[in-house]
């Protein structure tokens, strides 16, 4: 294991210093390490140090996966855990970086995580989650209704 | 390690609205909507113009057309999915198929378009009649798990599935037994496979794969139209296999894991068990056998046909004459570590050829279950514990279910014992018994012929670390524990009714460091030496039912003399009940002014280490 450390910094100009095998588990730093491996500080233009931080708090604790059945079952609570410390508009911002860095655990993670927060979420409460602007008129929405009307069972008139 | 500029920054709140709305793109939508039920996608629909055709780039479909008004609906909503070339790469797709008219053909263009996206996961499952899947379900090349339920497959010209890891086949039908063949042997790498056959289907349903780790086989007809042909299983790499059949008529294992893992609950296609039948399948358990002697873990059941046949009983007498005729080769157990023998059948093939053979064997641990369909288990049990004795067994189970088995005299001959386990089972009159390494003994609802069998079991033991005794109901004998060597002693004795309090117990074992007592039956309790360090956790009510002022005076003297030989203990727990007759005891004594001494033990003990009316102490129900 190389104990080469990478300087990552966000946009807002935080710094972290991190080991080499973390820092590749953004596969965009890793593919930056592929093409020229003299790198030792990599500026990622498009994430804050808040959520970055978060980040690399969780490829550190994924930085070596185990293929046992208890070390499964401890990353799995751990990520529930971790998962726990955040409102629905940090983990926007997280899906976000996840999908920026190109980390594909924290990716699934994140979008079940908001899949399950909003899974039970008037269409008026997703709207605001990701900030949607009902543009439809009372015709169109009709029709909507009556193409998909399978889904939209007697429990969808929206509820107060 | 994390090293951490703070750099000045714009407030965290303000960001997130700026960022907050915009740049979701589509695509991370989608990642997000994969892991929503597909109804509750759908409906994101109505959320705006943007949403409204979203759903048909989210790459899992999962549906049951009964939660459509008619299947026409169904059938349209799912070709909108297929059509619309939205989704590059489908990862699952899920169809619960309710009752209908069609024979599966709209699958077809469904599944076409399924094999072009790369699918994954394919699940169909038809109710409840059985519909052709069409043929090109055997394109699918891309396919990692495969779950077909109540379907009928076609004859397959070209099966090729170079990633299926999982399949999952129930109740399905097969045109015939070589494209259930391919349908195994064109999956390279799979793993795992369950394969599922009600009814009567006659078919062979031959598992060969070098790939395979762990089969579920079950086999279930509960009509008998003649036992069927057989099953053949061939995988080198299985490590756990489970079988529930009760009309296959022979299995023959060629090949298998060396340390494979073994379920099994198989009749070899019998119904009746008269001799004649059983000496029919001779044949059939001498070829079984040698398949499976590697294995490092059997269980074996007879439960398929105990709930509902009433021959059972008749089905291990017979099994008797089955072993008596020497049928079993001496393969079986030769290799085998941990024997768990659940039924009757294994009780006495086994046993019968533990004791027959002089094969040097050597047996670490065994587990012996008899339940009440062994006909003749006491002497089922005297064959294998001298065949253990003799092979230096070391940890040995038995457990007698519901009846009190006799145990054999020559269980106390076992002198390489280290661990002992008696579960429900009637003790023989001890006349010499000598367990020089025994360490653990778990002795539970057991009959004892007398005091002195329990007294010898446990001074025969010199060096004795844990005990646990447990004496269910109406047993008045006492159970007095004198060992120099014990660590650790639970003793539990309840009992639902109340008979009259009996006589107590009295520990010796200046070792003790441990004693766990639950006891609402005996009188008193007398530790005449015990470890000065030891760990108390009591739950005693000194048989008392009733704590009024009377009964609780009549136990006075009792708890005189329990007392003083727990003084030196370092922690004690104490039950609310237990608690309940001590501190109802100290009322008394200050109104009464006789037991000083008990008041001062009490002031010494309990306030030092169960705080305040036993903040300490444990909870039990009341």
């Amino acid at each position: 294991m190389s104990s080469n450390k990478i300087v990552l910094t966000s946009s807002d100009g935080e710094s972290f210093e991190v080991e080499e095998v973390v820092a590749r588990k953004l596969q965009i730093v890793g593919h930056m390490l592929e093409d020229d491996c003299v790198i030792n500080e990599i500026p990622l233009q498009n994430v804050t140090g808040d959520i970055l931080s978060m980040v690399i708090e969780y490829c550190k604790t994924h930085v070596d996966e185990e293929e046992s059945e208890e070390a499964q079952t401890k990353l799995k609570t751990w990520d529930e855990e971790f998962m726990k410390k955040f409102d629905i508009k940090t983990l926007l911002q997280i899906i976000l970086a996840a999908n920026y860095l190109n980390v594909k655990g924290l990716l699934d993670l994140v979008s079940q995580t908001i899949a399950d927060t909003i899974k039970d979420y008037t269409p008026e409460q997703i709207r605001e989650v990701f900030g949607v602007e009902n543009d439809y008129t009372e015709e169109e929405e009709a029709e909507v209704r009556k193409e998909n009307a399978w889904a939209f069972d007697e429990a969808d008139t929206p509820k107060p | 390690m994390l090293g951490r500029k703070k750099s000045c920054s714009k407030g965290l709140s303000q960001r997130l609205k700026e960022d907050r709305i915009s740049p979701l793109t589509e695509s991370l939508l989608c990642q997000i909507l994969n892991y929503l039920p597909t109804k509750d996608v759908v409906k994101t629909s109505i959320l705006s113009t943007r949403w409204r055709s979203l759903w048909l780039s989210v790459p899992r479909l999962e549906l049951d057309s009964r939660d459509f008004s008619d299947f026409n609906a169904f059938v349209s909503f799912c070709d909108r999915y297929f059509d619309s070339n939205r989704v590059l790469c489908i990862n699952k797709l899920k169809l619960t198929i309710g009752d209908n008219e069609e024979d599966g053909f709209y699958l077809k263009s469904w599944i076409d378009a399924a094999a072009k996206r790369k699918l994954q996961h394919l699940n169909v499952h038809f109710l409840p009649q059985f519909h052709k899947i069409p043929l090109n379900l055997y394109k699918c090349e891309t396919l990692v798990y495969l779950s077909l339920v109540k379907v009928t497959l076609a004859k397959g010209r070209i099966v090729s599935f170079p990633c299926m890891k999982t399949m999952h086949l129930e109740d399905n039908v097969y045109p015939n037994e070589a494209t259930f063949k391919k349908l195994i042997s064109c999956c390279p790498v799979l793993e795992d496979l369950t394969v599922i056959i009600y009814g009567k289907d006659t078919k062979s349903f031959p598992v060969h794969s070098r790939s395979l780790k762990r089969l579920t086989l079950v086999r279930i007809s509960s009509f008998h139209s003649g036992a069927i042909s057989g099953v053949v299983i061939n995988a080198p790499l299985l490590c756990a296999l489970s079988i529930n059949d009760n009309t296959s008529k022979s299995f023959i294992v060629n090949n298998m894991g060396s340390s494979a893992k073994l379920d099994l609950s198989i009749l070899f296609g019998l119904w009746d068990f008269d001799e004649a039948s059983l000496t029919s399948r001779r044949s059939s358990i001498h070829r079984f056998l040698p398949g499976i002697s590697k294995v490092k873990e059997l269980m074996i059941r007879t439960r398929t046909f105990k709930d509902s046949d009433p021959n059972s009983k008749k089905m291990c007498f017979n099994e008797n004459d089955l072993i008596s005729n020497s049928l079993v080769p001496e393969c079986l157990l030769s290799s085998l570590e941990f024997v768990d023998i659940k039924s009757s059948i294994l009780v006495s093939v086994a046993g019968m050829k533990v004791s027959d053979s002089n094969k040097a064997l050597w047996i670490k641990k065994l587990k012996l279950t008899i339940d009440e369909s062994v006909d003749n288990g006491a002497s089922y049990l005297k064959s294998w514990i001298d065949a253990a004795a003799k092979r230096k067994l070391q940890h040995l189970i038995v457990h007698s279910l519901p009846h009190f088995y006799k145990t054999p005299e020559n269980l106390y001959e076992c002198e390489t014992l280290v661990y002992l386990q008696l579960f429900e089972v009637a003790l023989n009159d001890a006349k010499f018994v000598s367990f020089p390494c025994m360490k653990t003994m778990h002795l539970e609802d057991n009959v004892y012929p007398n005091e002195a069998t329990f007294k010898k079991l446990i001074s025969c033991c010199p060096v004795l670390e844990d005990l646990t005794v447990i004496i269910y109901g109406k047993d008045t004998k006492s159970f007095p524990v004198h060992s120099r060597s014990l660590k650790r002693l639970t003793l539990v004795r309840v009992s639902s009714f109340h008979s009259g309090a009996i006589s107590g117990v009295v520990i010796n074992a200046p070792r003790l460091c441990s004693l766990r007592i639950k006891d609402n039956v005996s009188k008193s309790f007398i530790v005449k030496n015990i470890g000065s360090n030891a760990k108390l956790d009591l739950s005693i009510l000194f048989g008392l039912w009733y704590f009024d002022e009377a009964s609780v005076r009549s136990r006075r003297s009792s708890i005189h003399r329990f007392l003083p030989g727990i003084l030196s203990v370092r922690e004690m727990t104490i039950h609310p009940r237990t608690f309940m007759v001590y501190t109802y005891l100290i009322c008394q004594s200050r109104v009464l002014g006789h037991v000083s001494i008990t008041i001062h033990i009490l002031l010494c003990l309990v306030p030092a280490h169960v705080p305040i009316l036993g903040i300490n102490t444990a909870t039990s129900p009341a």
